[in-house]
């Protein structure tokens, strides 16, 4: 009888005793995860630049997992050694936290959640090209809160996970090892289209960066600026994706001069330059 | 040079096959090398370095002349041998089919094998035209001439175009005019060229399906190596690895080298034959001052009539400022096979980065040819080069 009220004091009680509470025991759990998730975020970006290409975006991927699973690990580790865990405790300790991330925390916690989610639905993993909203740029590390972005003009845009809920996430690689470029030439609308289609089919399949294993288009359409091509082709690395649709332009102006072709000037008023 | 019919070319056996090109295999590297390399790292730093057979001090490079008396060329080894074999009877015989053959050859090929082979079969090869004719308005008035009689032979593929928006021109109609030509035919390429005329061209399409020779395996290297192992009063050579002393072409009962520097050396070259047999002449050294060797080395080669020492030769390391626009370069001569520094420049992206040239000859990378100018890689170095170049995500060649 008295085992069983003493039983019942026992699952009553949501905190261990204090003494029963080895905190050195914590302190190295929290001290060992921490260490080897900060191992991971270094060491692991370093080989990736450092190895072969094609295991790039596997390292860099493997980040936010490895951090997620020793999380998790760390986390059910401790909660035993503080909480006396049972039904009637879980239920508490899940009321309270309701209330608290409820009123509090919300828009930090939906993050949090986010996060987890984008980990296995995967929008974006580091070294991944993302348009969110205004912001495009390369993936450079995947928090628990948020993602920095590194941007082509070198800005670092730091985006909560939680805009997965309302924003588009545009990838322009999801995963892969490339991305499509696009070079434009607006032309004057007086040119032989077929000859100059081909040239600058050429002017990719010349380029040094082009990827052998993905297509080359150019497509034109006639637009109010005039006859406007589009020339679309995969670099083999996509890190080099702003050299390889400078490539393309310079090596295109002169295959359209080449062609007898002229490229127009863009007029202030239609392109908005200089409107104000 | 060994021409078939003699007795050095009786000598060889084990002659390559011709394979299509999608099952070229390269050797491979033996399991154990990777973790001996590391153990041996380890036991390095622990205990200090292993004493070899003979110090690196007590070693010359072997001069130019010892080494062609005891691995003289053709790099192309026994490879002219195989042309015949796989070539010989349907180049003499007017009516055998296929009419157009496809051969794709590996990199680095500065001799020019399957010139070499036509030229002393008395086949008729095509001259390709000069790289500054493939563009501008030169390009326009130039038509290959395919008329004739007898087997026509284009030995490289890789000088017909350039990779420039407009170098393309000759290319194309050459294999437009092959597409109808009566003549029989045997086209040579690259095989990293023959990666960019599939994507650039559709060589794929116009020419029939490539065959290529089988790699040069540790078997195949021994036997060549074995054959040229004679010096010039006919006493057998013994190449005996500096660090061990073991006779690098000592087989087993099955006839497999029994030591692993072959199978290393094979893995290292990719199976290509001219990497492997640069790579083989780089690390023969002979004995300081020919003094006899005294300690353990005495002991290795108290049986040998000659011994040459064999050390291991390590890649060369990329500029390391500039390393892309490097691969840029290398990858550029690859395709092209060699190139002027104009040439260069036209083919490469305009991004005013500094030459790398300079660099890349004084590392070793490039050697220049003294009359054209051109710059070619050099076969010790390709395995550095591919594994470079792989690693960055370059597309490579098609073998």
């Amino acid at each position: 009888m008295a085992a069983a009220e003493q039983g019942q004091q026992k699952a009553a009680r949501l905190i261990n005793d204090l003494q029963d509470i080895s905190f050195t025991k914590i302190g190295l759990i929290l001290l060992g995860t921490w260490l080897v998730i900060l191992l991971a975020r270094k060491l692991l970006p370093y080989l990736a630049e450092r190895g072969p290409s094609q295991l790039r975006l596997y390292l860099l991927g493997a980040v936010p997992i490895i951090r997620l699973v020793l999380l998790v690990i760390a986390v059910m580790w401790v909660i035993p050694i503080v909480f006396n865990i049972t039904l009637q405790n879980f239920l508490v300790i899940a009321g309270a936290l309701g209330v608290a991330v409820g009123f509090a925390f919300k828009d930090y916690v939906s993050s949090l959640i986010a996060g987890i989610v984008a980990i296995f639905e995967r929008p974006y993993r580091p070294g991944d090209w993302v348009r969110i909203g205004d912001d495009y740029g390369e993936v450079r590390s995947v928090g628990m809160r948020a993602i920095e972005i590194c941007t082509p003009a070198d800005d670092i845009v730091h985006v909560p996970h939680e805009k997965i809920w309302q924003n588009n996430i545009a990838n322009a690689n999801d995963g892969s090892h490339t991305l499509m470029c696009v070079a434009s030439f607006y032309l004057r609308p007086d040119h032989d289209a077929a000859r100059v289609r081909v040239a600058l089919r050429d002017v990719a399949l010349t380029s040094a960066y082009l990827e052998y294993d993905k297509p080359v288009v150019v497509m034109l359409a006639e637009s109010p600026l005039g006859t406007h091509y589009k020339l679309k082709a995969y670099p083999f690395d996509m890190r080099d994706q702003f050299h390889f649709i400078s490539d393309l332009t310079i090596r295109g102006k002169l295959a359209v001069a080449a062609c007898g072709a002229v490229e127009v000037q863009a007029m202030p008023g239609v392109t908005g330059a200089g409107a104000v | 040079m060994p021409v078939p019919g003699t007795d050095d070319a009786k000598e060889v056996v084990n002659l390559p096959d011709l394979i299509a090109l999608g099952d070229y295999t390269a050797p491979t590297m033996p399991t154990e090398h990777a973790f001996r390399g590391a153990w041996n790292r380890l036991k390095q730093r622990v205990s200090g370095p292993e004493q070899p057979v003979l110090h690196r001090a007590g070693l010359d490079q072997a001069l130019l002349a010892v080494i062609d008396d005891v691995a003289d060329p053709p790099d192309c080894g026994p490879l002219l041998q195989a042309f015949d074999a796989q070539f010989g009877a349907w180049s003499r015989d007017g009516c055998a089919q296929p009419r157009l053959r496809t051969l794709v050859v590996p990199p680095c090929d500065s001799s020019g094998t399957l010139a070499i082979w036509a030229q002393t079969r008395g086949h008729t090869v095509l001259p390709a035209p000069e790289r500054a004719d493939l563009i501008g308005p030169a390009s326009a008035g130039y038509r290959p001439q395919l008329t004739g009689d007898g087997l026509l032979v284009i030995p490289r593929l890789e000088r017909w175009f350039l990779r420039e928006a407009g170098g393309l021109h000759a290319l194309r109609l050459l294999l437009s005019q092959l597409a109808g030509a009566e003549r029989r035919c045997l086209v040579g390429c690259d095989s990293w060229a023959w990666r960019f005329v599939v994507k650039s061209v559709g060589a794929d399409l116009a020419l029939p399906r490539p065959q290529t020779f089988e790699a040069f395996d540790a078997r195949r290297l021994r036997d060549w190596f074995a054959t040229l192992a004679h010096d010039k009063e006919g006493a057998t050579v013994t190449f005996r690895l500096a660090r061990n002393g073991d006779d690098v072409l000592a087989c087993n009962d099955s006839g497999e080298p029994r030591n692993a520097y072959l199978r290393q050396l094979a893995a290292r070259s990719g199976g290509i034959p001219w990497v492997a047999w640069h790579l083989w002449r780089a690390g023969l050294k002979v004995s300081a001052g020919e003094e006899p060797p005294s300690g353990r080395a005495a002991g290795a080669t108290a049986a040998d009539a000659r011994t040459v020492w064999v050390v291991d030769v390590d890649d060369i390391a990329l500029p390391l400022s500039n390393e892309d626009r490097s691969l840029l370069v290398l990858q550029a001569l690859l395709i092209h096979g060699a190139l002027t520094s104009a040439e260069i420049d036209a083919v490469l992206p305009t991004t005013g980065e500094p030459d790398m040239l300079p660099a890349l000859l004084r590392l070793g990378y490039l050697r220049r040819e003294p009359g054209s100018g051109r710059h070619r890689i050099r076969p010790t170095a390709y395995p550095a080069i591919r594994k470079a170049l792989q690693a960055a995500g370059f597309p490579t060649g098609a073998m």
